[in-house]
């Protein structure tokens, strides 16, 4: 049994393939989450219900599974969480407004091809509100400062068709001055590298079009450095291999072009030896109770490496490529609509 | 989340256990409705206070709580006294118990430092407890960010800083964010202006502006309004006091060259302790990046300089930068074949060989060592292409390194 050491081939057993009806149903089963009055890990984690949503339907796209989810009454769920008197999402209905959850909501409205119930204006002033003087941009209202929110600005503004709302530039500025001196990024100017940040802030700079601004051969060494001999990546220097980091690292270096820096073959067996061939799902590490979040992020890194039978995602929207492809047809032909009116001429319908 | 063993599971199957763990589940979903609901009727009373702390100690990422705490706490705060003072140190305790149950809540630590913005707690006492929990978990970034935020407020000397980070390093060498922590403080230290902002001076500008807003008010209301809203805002100032030592990224200078030859000293001993720790190796590399900052910096000046005498001064400022760095470069290198004649096949030695080797190579020290330029790039190569295999997991990396199209150490400065 290899928990430190590289996983063999004999090792994996009944792990040795990706158990895709056994994660779909245990994604299922968190279908209507808000439903599950009597599972403590679902009403202990309200605070981020958006988010496991948001995991769980992603994670069921790329396995082509989405049809098992109940789309209609998620999708009328996450509108539920949308608060007009600041244009924010909530991580639940009763939770109140938090870029986090914004994200999560702008994220599963893309999926499900339903950004248009989105009041876009409203949702795009709520993100730029938040934003500092010095670029970075608050969590809510109540000032916690922190990369993962220059992501989750960019990025829900980037699905909105509204970064142009954004002060691009100095979230830039911000995002740059947390850059340590091993080429990674901390969650503020001065704070220790962590795969996660590193991952927001490559993120950050890859949509506001400065990846010039990271580090790249230098980050990217400190990323390949994460992978330990049991072929899973850990998040900093001297911690434990975790499969989100399968994620967060890997899309990194993807988006950086360098992942071959490391093994995907042994990284591959890592992930598929962390899942639970019982009931379902994938854990931080093996033989760990299961959860979306890491059912998520390993699905995701063996999309990232080519894993046969699921569809591909993209490294810094962490949604499928489907999806951000049709997200980019759909602004540019929003874009040709406006400037055939500008023109003055006949604007063609939107075929939205 | 994480690191739950599987086999909890079978634990549930115990009926004693399956009921504790789903009686939680009801208690946590109606506690929070609860106060909510005291919430939406704007119930901020003891009552209603009490029932949300209690589920804070519970599930302490409950954001939306928090929230009615501060909503609770803020014309408590504004109005000032005993009642405020009060209420710190409560939120305080509350926090503490919190952050003992789970030392990582990111919304407990913003909690805490939303309470110290307002101005009233003892910073002294806030270090010495962030002191406890780094000392509990030295790697815990919530604790560090916390750390830096009370420094600032304190107006602590780097200095202090710095000696703390060098008592955690000699305690422990793979205390990965000490070393970080070093990187932001020696810069600050040598180079840098110093420029904290204590909190006294933060609170002096606050009520310098609520008197200005005062003397042009003219109702009461207005009054309470403007000491409410500027007393806010200079707490909203603290609050972004996240760290005087900004990152490297910022940094405009290397360090001087008799604090990194302290450095490289450091760093060697703790490579002697234990070469297998990552963190002193990756420290190394940005000693190097300074060394050779200390190049590029005499590059700059000469470029910069116009006239013939100070050209000649710029001159020899480079020339003596380059004998310098050569220096170095050969000391490192020696010193680490030392490493590797006791163990041939050492993956961080001979990383670190390969990356001064190619630095001697790109700067063309070649000839001073009395060797080809071509002979040089070929050992780069010869020990990328053993690292392939002996380090298999980044044989990708390796082989962009050989094939010159990975660097790592030779760099503009501005990134070192």
């Amino acid at each position: 049994m290899a928990t430190s050491g590289a996983v063999t081939p004999a090792d994996l057993g009944p792990r040795s393939k990706l158990l895709v009806d056994k994660h779909a149903a245990y994604i299922a089963s968190f279908s209507t989450v808000w439903e599950a009055a009597d599972k403590l890990e679902h009403v202990a984690t309200e605070h981020f219900w958006m988010s496991g949503m948001y995991w769980g339907l992603t994670a069921m796209e790329l396995m082509g599974r989405l049809q098992d989810m109940d789309t209609d009454k998620v999708l009328d769920w996450v509108m539920s969480c949308y608060r007009p008197e600041d244009g924010g999402f909530g991580s639940s209905p009763r939770n109140d407004s938090h870029l986090l959850a914004t994200l999560s909501a702008l994220q599963i409205l893309a999926l499900l091809d339903a950004l248009h119930r989105a009041d876009a204006p409203a949702v795009t002033a709520y993100i730029a509100g938040l934003q500092q003087p010095d670029g970075a941009f608050a969590g809510d209202k109540w000032g916690e400062i922190d990369t993962r929110f220059s992501y989750a600005a960019l990025l829900g503004c980037s699905i909105l068709g509204t970064l142009d709302q954004l002060d691009v530039e100095a979230a830039v500025h911000f995002v740059t001055a947390c850059k340590n001196f091993d080429g990674g990024f901390g969650c503020t100017p001065g704070n220790e590298s962590h795969a996660g940040q590193v991952f927001t802030c490559i993120g950050a700079l890859s949509l506001a079009g400065r990846l010039d601004a990271a580090d790249q051969d230098l980050v990217g060494w400190w990323l390949c450095e994460r992978q330990t001999c049991s072929g899973g990546l850990n998040g900093r220097p001297e911690k434990l291999q975790d499969v989100c980091y399968s994620w967060w690292c890997l899309s990194c270096l993807s988006i950086l072009g360098r992942l071959h820096w490391i093994d995907q073959e042994a990284l591959s067996r890592f992930i598929l030896y962390c899942q639970d061939e019982e009931d379902g799902g994938i854990s931080d590490r093996p033989d760990d109770m299961a959860d979306v979040y890491h059912t998520f992020f390993g699905i995701a890194g063996l999309s990232l490496m080519g894993h046969a039978g699921l569809a591909a995602i993209d490294p810094t929207y962490a949604l499928p490529v489907k999806t951000v492809q049709r997200l980019q047809q759909q602004q540019q032909q929003q874009q040709q609509c406006g400037q055939g009116m500008q023109e003055g001429g006949s604007s063609a319908p939107s075929t939205g | 989340m994480h690191g739950r063993p599987r086999e909890y599971k079978n634990k549930l199957k115990d009926p004693k256990a399956a009921e504790a763990y789903t009686k939680k589940a009801p208690a946590i979903k109606q506690g929070t409705t609860l106060v909510l609901e005291c919430r939406r009727q704007h119930r901020y009373d003891q009552a209603a206070l009490t029932a949300s702390e209690k589920m804070l100690k519970v599930v302490p990422e409950i954001y939306t709580i928090w929230n009615y705490r501060r909503e609770a706490l803020q014309p408590i705060f504004a109005a000032g006294g005993e009642a405020a003072a009060a209420a710190c140190a409560a939120e305080l305790a509350l926090t503490q118990a919190c952050l003992q149950e789970n030392p990582k809540s990111y919304s407990t630590w913003h909690h805490r430092k939303w309470v110290v913005a307002q101005g009233l707690a003892d910073l002294a006492k806030e270090l010495k407890l962030v002191g406890s929990a780094l000392a509990l978990d030295g790697r815990n970034f919530h604790a560090w960010n916390y750390r830096q935020f009370v420094v600032k407020l304190m107006g602590v000397h780097a200095e202090e800083e710095l000696s703390y980070t060098s008592s955690l390093i000699a305690a422990d060498f793979s205390n990965y964010s000490a070393w970080h922590y070093r990187t932001m403080l020696l810069p600050r230290l040598y180079n840098e202006d110093i420029a904290t902002v204590s909190f006294d001076e933060l609170m002096a500008t606050a009520s310098e502006q609520k008197q200005q807003q005062q003397a042009s008010s003219t109702t009461a209301a207005s009054d309470s309004a403007a000491a409410d809203d500027s007393s806010q805002q200079a707490a909203a100032v603290a609050l972004r006091a996240t760290g005087c030592f900004t990152g490297t990224a910022s940094q405009s200078r290397p360090i001087p060259l008799h604090v990194l030859e302290q450095e490289y000293e450091m760093v060697h001993q703790a490579f002697a302790t234990d070469s297998a720790d990552q963190s002193p190796w990756i420290y190394y590399r940005w000693l190097l990046g300074n060394s050779l900052a200390h190049l590029s910096q005499a590059q700059q000046q000469q470029q910069q300089q116009g006239g013939q005498q100070q050209q000649q001064g710029g001159e020899q400022q480079l020339e003596e930068a380059r004998v310098v760095l050569g220096e170095v470069l050969a000391r490192e290198v020696s010193r680490f074949a030392e490493h590797l004649a006791v163990d041939p096949d050492a993956k961080w030695p001979l990383l670190m060989t390969a990356r001064l080797k190619e630095a001697q190579a790109r700067l063309g020290l070649a000839e001073g060592l009395g060797l080809d330029s071509s002979d040089l790039q070929q050992q780069v190569q010869e020990l990328y292409v053993r690292l392939q295999q002996l380090d298999p997991l980044r044989a990708g990396y390796y082989a962009d390194a050989a094939a010159g199209k990975a660097f790592v150490v030779v760099q503009a400065l501005g990134t070192v």
